[in-house]
C-alpha cells in the first residue's frame, strides 16, 4: 500500500515549513531512516527521514514551496512501478490545502491567532458561545471631563430613578462629587432646577384660520412648532443655525421638524430617523386636552407646552436651563411666540 | 465558656482529628518533642507517637512532596511550614503538584492534605520571617485558603481543613498565638466559604482577614463614637470566597474598605475590592478602598516596621473620608 | 542476556509483549504527532522498554509508581490499555484523565500509576510519600520512582532520598540514564559518579543494563521483595538509550549526538530484538510466533488510534469540573 509522507510538525508553534531540497529523486529506493527531504522552519533547516522503506514514487511539493503541517508532500510505494512524474514547478502546490492562504512569515502567538491544530466542531458548543445582543449600542453623548458632573454610582442611579437632573443639582449648589445623601437635600427643596416662564395668548384669529384646513389638529401642532422655532431663532439670534423641533402631544404623536419656520408646515419625521441629541426645542401640544401645562423635571433642551383655555386662548409654559438660555432670551422667546399665535397671518406670510 | 489561646485551639483541633481518624499525620520541622517554635503542637507526639507526629529534616520541598504522595495514597497529612515565608520553597509541590493533581487526573486522584503555616509582621523578624503570602496561593486554582481570625476560628477551620478532600492551606497570624478567645468544649466545625459578620452596621462595610479583623473591630468602635455605623465581615476563607455576604453588605452600606496584611498590590484587598466594584457598582457611594501591607519588604527596625501594616487609625481615617465624600484621589 | 531466574514461558512472553506494546504505542503516537493529528507534543520512550517492563513486571497492581514526562512506557508497563491512553493523548473525554492531563500527565490510579509529571524530578516526593503511606498504614505496598538522569540535578530528589533513608521507606528510586537530559549529555550535567548519590545517603544502589529486560527484572524482583520486607529504600541505575529526540519534534540531533551512536544502540542493543532472539534460541517462542505477536499488537494499536480519533472531546462544561473534589 502506498504511504503518504506528510509535512511533519517540527516545533511546538509551527504550522508550516518550506521545502529546501529533495534528497531523493522519484523512483529512488528509500529506507525509513534515510533523510528524504530538507525543510526549513522559522527556526532551522532540518532533514526529515522517509519514515518507510520503499520507493519514492511521487513528489507532491516543489522546492521553495511553503507546505502546511499534515499535507502530503510525497508518496512512498512498495514498487518503483508506481512512479509518477513530478508536476511542473508551477503546479507543485496545486493540492487544495496548498492553495489556501500562504502562511504568514510573522510568528503569531496561539492566544491571538487560530492555532494550527483545531478540534473538530462539537455537536453542541452553545454553552461556550457568546451571545451577542442584536440591540445596537447607542453612543453616549460625548462630554468633556469639565462638563461631566461628578457623582457616585449610587447617586447617579438614584438621580435617574427619580427623574432628576445632576446638572440641576449642581446649579442648586450641590457640591461635587455628589453623593446619595445630597439628593434629599436638594431635589425636594426646589424641584428640578429648571426655570419656568408662562404666558397667555389670544386664540381667535388662529382658530379661524384652522377651520379652513383639512386636518386642523395636525396643522395647528405644526404651525405652533413653526412659530416656536421662529420665535426662538429671533430671540436667540440663531439666524444661521439649524433648529430641530420635537413636537409631541404626550401621547401617541411625536414628530421631528427641522427648521419648520423656514420650510413650511409639512409633516415631520418619525422618531427613528432622528438623533435625539440634535433636538433643540421640544413643544408639548396639549391643545386637544384639558391639561394646562407641563414642566419636565429634567432636560437640557428648551421645552415649551401649549394648552388652550376655556375661552379659546392659549397658555404657554416654558421650562429651560439657565445655562442653555438666559432669562432675557427666554422671556423674549416666549413673548414672541405668544405674539405670533395672536397674529398668525403676519408670520405665516 | 472557657478562654483558650489560638495556639491551644489549633493543638486541640489537631489532637481531636488525629483521635478520630488514624490516617491523619502531622509532619514538619520540630513538630514532635519541640512542639514547633510557637509550641502549637506540644504534647501531640506523646499521645500519637513518632509514626504520626514526624520530625522532618529541614527540607520543606521534600516533606511537602512526601505529603502530596501520602495524601494521594491514603493518608491525610498536616504539613507544618514553620514560617509562611518558606512558602516560596514549596511552591512547586504545592502549586504544580498538590493543586493540579485532581484536575490533571480528571478527578481520579485526590490530595487531602493541609499545610499549616503563619503570617504577620510586627514581630521584629525582618523581611524573611514576616511576610503574609496567602494571596500567592489563593491565585492558584485547586487550593483552599483559610485565614482564622481568633482561637475559635482557628480550631473550627483547622478541623474542617483536615476533613476536606482537597489541599488546604491555613495561615495563622503568628502574633495571635497567645491571644485568648472563648472556645466551646464541645466539638464544632466552621464551614469554608461562609463569611462571618462580626458586627452589623449600616454606613460602611469593613472586610478584614486574620488579625486585621481585630483592627477592623477596633476601628468600628471608634467610628461608632463618631456616629458612623460600620459592618465588620471576616471572610474566613479567601478561597473559596463568600462573595454573596460581602456584596449584600456593601449594597446595604454603599461603602467598603478591605483590610488584609498581604502586600497591597495584586493582593487579596485588590481582589475583593474588584469584585465589589464589578458586582455592586451601582450601589457604591464612595470608592472602594484597599488597606494592605505597604509594598516594601518588611523592615526590621520597629520604627519602620510598624508603618507597614494597617492600623485601626488608618481604617477610621479612611472610613471618615468615605463618609464625608472626601476621597478626591478618585476624581 | 542475563541468566534468568526460573520462570515459565508465559511470563517471558508477557514481558516481550509488554515491550512490543510500548514500542508500537510510541510509533503510533509519533505518527499522530508528525501528522498533526495530536495536539501539543510528546516524549518517546522507544529504546527504554526493558526498564519499564523489567521493573513493572516485578510489581503487583497495588504497588505504586510515579512516572515522568517520558511516561507512556511506564503507563503501558503498569497495565494501562491503548484505547484510554490514545484518547488521553488526543484530549478526548474517554482518556484516562478525561483529556485534562494529556501525554505528560497520564495517571492510571486503578493500576497504581500515580501519574506522569511534567516537572523534572517533580514526582520524587509523591513516590516517597506513597512509600510513607505504605509504611504508616502497613499496607506492604512498594513505590517505584522513575526518573531520568536529568532529575539528578534537582534538589528535591535528594531531600526525598534523605528522608526515605532516615525512615526506611519501601521506595525504589529507578534512575533511567538514557545519557541525555533534554539536549545535553549527562556528563555535562552530573558531576561525580552517579551511584555515589545513593551511597551518600546510605541507600543500597545497583547498576544494571537497562537494555536487558531479564537483568532488570531479576534485580527488581529482589529489590521489590526486600522493600516489601522493610529493607528499603533502594536505588537502581539503569543504563539505557532513547531512540528519538527529547521530544517528537527534536529531529535534527547531530549537534548533541551522532547518527552512528544512535545506530549502534538501535542495531546492537535493542531490548526487544535481543530478547526476541533469546526467546527463539531458548525455544520459548518461534520467530513466527513473535512476528504474529507484533502484527496483533499493531492491529490493536491501529484500532485504538482510530477509536480515539473519532471519540468525543470532553463537554465544554467540564472545563470547571475537578478543580476541587466536589464531595467532602
Amino acid at each position: 500500500m502506498p504511504y503518504d509522507v506528510l509535512m511533519p510538525q517540527l516545533g511546538m508553534a509551527q504550522d508550516s515549513a518550506v521545502i529546501v531540497s529533495w534528497l531523493k529523486a522519484p523512483g529512488d529506493a528509500v529506507v525509513a531512516d534515510d533523510p528524504l527531504i530538507e525543510v526549513e522552519t522559522d527556526k532551522a533547516t532540518m532533514e526529515i527521514p522517509a519514515g518507510r522503506d520503499g520507493f519514492l514514487t511521487q513528489i507532491r511539493a516543489a522546492v521553495g514551496v511553503e507546505v502546511p503541517v499534515g499535507d502530503v508532500i510525497a508518496i512512498i510505494s512498495e514498487s518503483a512501478d508506481d512512479f509518477v512524474t513530478m508536476p511542473a514547478a508551477g503546479e507543485a502546490h496545486a493540492t487544495p490545502a496548498m492553495l489556501s492562504e500562504p502562511a504568514s512569515n510573522t510568528s503569531v502567538s496561539a492566544k491571538t491567532a487560530t492555532a494550527a491544530w483545531q478540534p473538530p466542531v462539537q455537536n453542541d458548543t452553545s454553552t461556550a458561545s457568546v451571545t451577542v445582543s442584536a440591540k445596537p449600542v447607542r453612543p453616549a453623548k460625548k462630554m468633556g471631563v469639565a462638563e461631566r458632573v461628578l457623582a457616585s454610582p449610587k447617586a447617579r442611579l438614584a438621580v435617574a430613578d427619580r427623574g432628576l437632573d445632576l446638572n440641576a443639582l449642581v446649579r442648586q449648589g450641590a457640591e461635587q462629587p455628589i453623593h446619595f445623601c445630597d439628593l434629599d437635600q436638594f431635589s425636594t427643596s426646589s424641584g428640578s432646577g429648571l426655570s419656568v416662564l408662562s404666558a397667555q395668548a389670544e386664540g381667535e384669529t388662529f382658530a379661524g384660520l384652522l377651520t379652513q384646513q383639512a386636518d386642523p389638529i395636525a396643522t395647528r401642532r405644526r404651525v405652533l412648532s413653526a412659530f416656536a422655532c421662529g420665535a426662538l431663532r429671533m430671540a436667540a439670534g440663531w439666524s444661521d443655525r439649524p433648529i430641530m423641533v420635537e413636537s409631541s402631544n404626550l401621547g401617541d404623536i411625536r414628530e421631528y421638524l427641522k427648521n419648520p419656520d423656514l420650510t413650511g408646515v409639512s409633516a415631520g419625521r418619525a422618531t427613528g430617523d432622528v438623533d435625539l441629541f440634535e433636538v433643540d426645542l421640544t413643544l408639548f401640544d396639549l391643545t386637544e386636552t384639558r391639561l394646562k401645562e407641563y414642566r419636565p423635571a429634567m432636560g437640557h433642551m428648551i421645552q415649551v407646552s401649549v394648552a388652550t383655555d376655556t375661552h379659546g386662548g392659549f397658555s404657554l409654559c416654558l421650562s429651560f436651563c439657565s445655562d442653555v438660555l438666559s432669562v432675557t432670551v427666554a422671556a423674549d422667546f416666549l413673548n414672541n411666540f405668544a405674539m405670533r399665535i395672536e397674529d398668525p397671518i403676519r408670520h405665516i406670510l | 465558656m472557657r478562654n483558650i489561646t489560638l495556639s491551644k485551639a489549633v493543638n486541640e483541633a489537631l489532637a481531636e482529628e488525629m483521635r478520630l481518624d488514624s490516617t491523619v499525620i502531622l509532619m514538619g520541622e520540630d513538630v514532635a518533642e519541640a512542639g514547633t517554635p510557637f509550641k502549637v503542637t506540644s504534647g501531640l507526639v506523646e499521645e500519637f507517637g513518632t509514626t504520626r507526629v514526624i520530625d522532618t529534616p529541614i527540607s520543606e520541598p521534600g516533606f511537602t512532596g512526601l505529603a502530596v504522595g501520602a495524601a494521594m495514597t491514603g493518608l491525610r497529612p498536616v504539613v507544618d511550614i514553620m514560617f509562611g515565608d518558606f512558602l516560596f520553597l514549596i511552591m512547586d509541590q504545592l502549586c504544580n503538584q498538590a493543586a493540579k493533581t485532581h484536575y490533571m487526573s480528571g478527578g481520579k486522584l485526590t490530595v487531602p492534605m493541609v499545610v499549616r503555616t503563619n503570617m504577620g509582621a510586627t514581630r521584629r523578624s525582618a523581611a524573611q520571617h514576616s511576610q503574609s503570602l496567602h494571596a500567592l496561593v489563593a491565585h492558584i486554582p485547586g487550593i483552599k485558603v483559610a485565614m482564622p481570625s481568633s482561637a475559635y476560628e482557628a480550631k473550627g477551620l483547622m478541623k474542617t481543613a483536615i476533613r476536606d478532600n482537597n489541599p488546604v492551606i491555613i495561615f495563622e497570624d503568628k502574633l495571635m498565638y497567645q491571644d485568648k478567645a472563648p472556645v466551646p468544649e464541645q466539638e464544632y466545625l466552621i464551614p469554608f466559604g461562609a463569611a462571618h459578620i462580626l458586627r452589623e452596621g449600616s454606613d460602611i462595610t469593613l472586610v478584614a482577614t486574620s488579625s486585621m479583623v481585630q483592627v477592623a473591630q477596633a476601628a468600628a468602635l471608634h467610628l461608632a463614637e463618631q456616629g458612623v455605623s460600620a459592618e465588620v465581615i471576616d471572610p474566613r476563607t479567601i478561597a473559596p470566597l463568600d462573595e454573596e455576604t460581602i456584596l449584600t453588605s456593601v449594597k446595604k452600606t454603599s461603602r467598603a474598605i478591605v483590610i488584609d496584611e498581604g502586600h497591597q498590590s495584586y493582593g487579596v484587598t485588590a481582589e475583593i475590592a474588584a469584585r465589589i466594584a464589578e458586582k455592586a457598582f451601582y450601589h457604591l457611594d464612595a470608592p472602594v478602598q484597599r488597606l494592605g501591607a505597604m509594598d516594601v519588604p518588611i523592615p526590621f527596625s520597629p520604627a519602620l516596621e510598624d508603618l507597614t501594616v494597617p492600623t485601626p487609625d488608618d481604617v477610621v481615617a479612611r472610613a471618615l473620608m468615605a463618609m464625608r465624600g472626601e476621597l478626591f484621589h478618585a476624581l | 542476556m542475563a541468566k534468568p531466574a526460573q520462570k515459565n514461558s508465559d511470563a517471558y512472553l508477557h514481558m516481550y509483549r509488554q515491550m512490543v506494546k510500548i514500542r508500537v504505542f510510541e510509533d503510533s503516537a509519533n505518527e499522530l504527532y508528525l501528522t498533526a493529528k495530536m495536539p501539543g507534543l510528546t516524549h518517546m520512550y522507544s529504546g527504554q522498554e526493558a526498564v519499564a517492563v523489567g521493573i513493572c513486571e516485578a510489581l503487583e497492581t497495588r504497588d505504586k509508581i510515579t512516572s515522568t514526562h517520558r511516561g507512556h512506557g511506564h503507563c503501558v508497563a503498569k497495565g494501562a490499555n491503548f484505547k484510554q491512553m490514545f484518547c488521553e493523548l488526543l484530549g478526548k473525554d474517554e482518556g484516562y484523565c478525561h483529556g485534562k492531563g494529556g501525554s505528560m500527565h497520564i495517571a492510571d490510579q486503578a493500576n497504581g500509576n500515580l501519574g506522569a509529571n511534567a516537572i523534572v524530578g517533580g514526582s520524587a516526593g509523591i513516590a516517597t510519600g506513597a512509600a510513607l503511606t505504605a509504611k504508616t498504614l502497613g499496607t506492604g505496598d512498594v513505590a517505584v520512582c522513575f526518573f531520568g538522569d536529568g532529575a539528578l540535578g534537582q534538589g528535591l530528589l535528594y531531600e526525598c532520598m534523605n528522608m526515605a533513608a532516615l525512615w526506611d521507606l519501601p521506595v525504589i528510586y529507578a534512575c533511567e540514564n538514557n545519557l541525555y537530559g533534554e539536549y545535553t549529555h549527562v556528563s555535562e550535567m552530573a558531576a561525580g559518579a552517579l551511584m555515589d548519590r545513593a551511597s551518600a545517603f546510605g541507600i543500597e544502589g545497583h547498576e544494571v543494563d537497562g537494555q536487558d529486560v531479564l537483568a532488570v527484572n531479576d534485580l527488581s524482583q529482589q529489590l521489590v521483595a526486600r522493600a516489601r520486607n522493610g529493607e528499603g529504600p533502594f536505588f537502581m541505575l539503569l543504563n539505557t538509550y532513547r531512540y528519538h529526540g527529547h521530544h517528537v519534534g527534536d529531529i535534527n540531533r547531530a549537534y548533541y549526538r551522532s547518527k552512528e551512536e544512535e545506530t549502534f544502540w538501535k542495531e546492537t542493543r535493542d531490548p526487544i530484538t535481543n530478547f526476541g532472539d533469546w526467546l527463539v534460541t531458548e525455544k520459548l517462542a518461534s520467530f513466527d510466533e513473535l512476528q504474529a505477536l507484533h502484527a496483533e499488537i499493531k492491529t490493536e494499536a491501529k484500532a485504538a488510534v482510530n477509536y480515539a480519533l473519532s471519540a468525543a472531546y470532553p463537554a465544554v462544561e467540564d472545563v470547571t469540573k475537578h478543580v476541587f473534589v466536589e464531595t467532602v
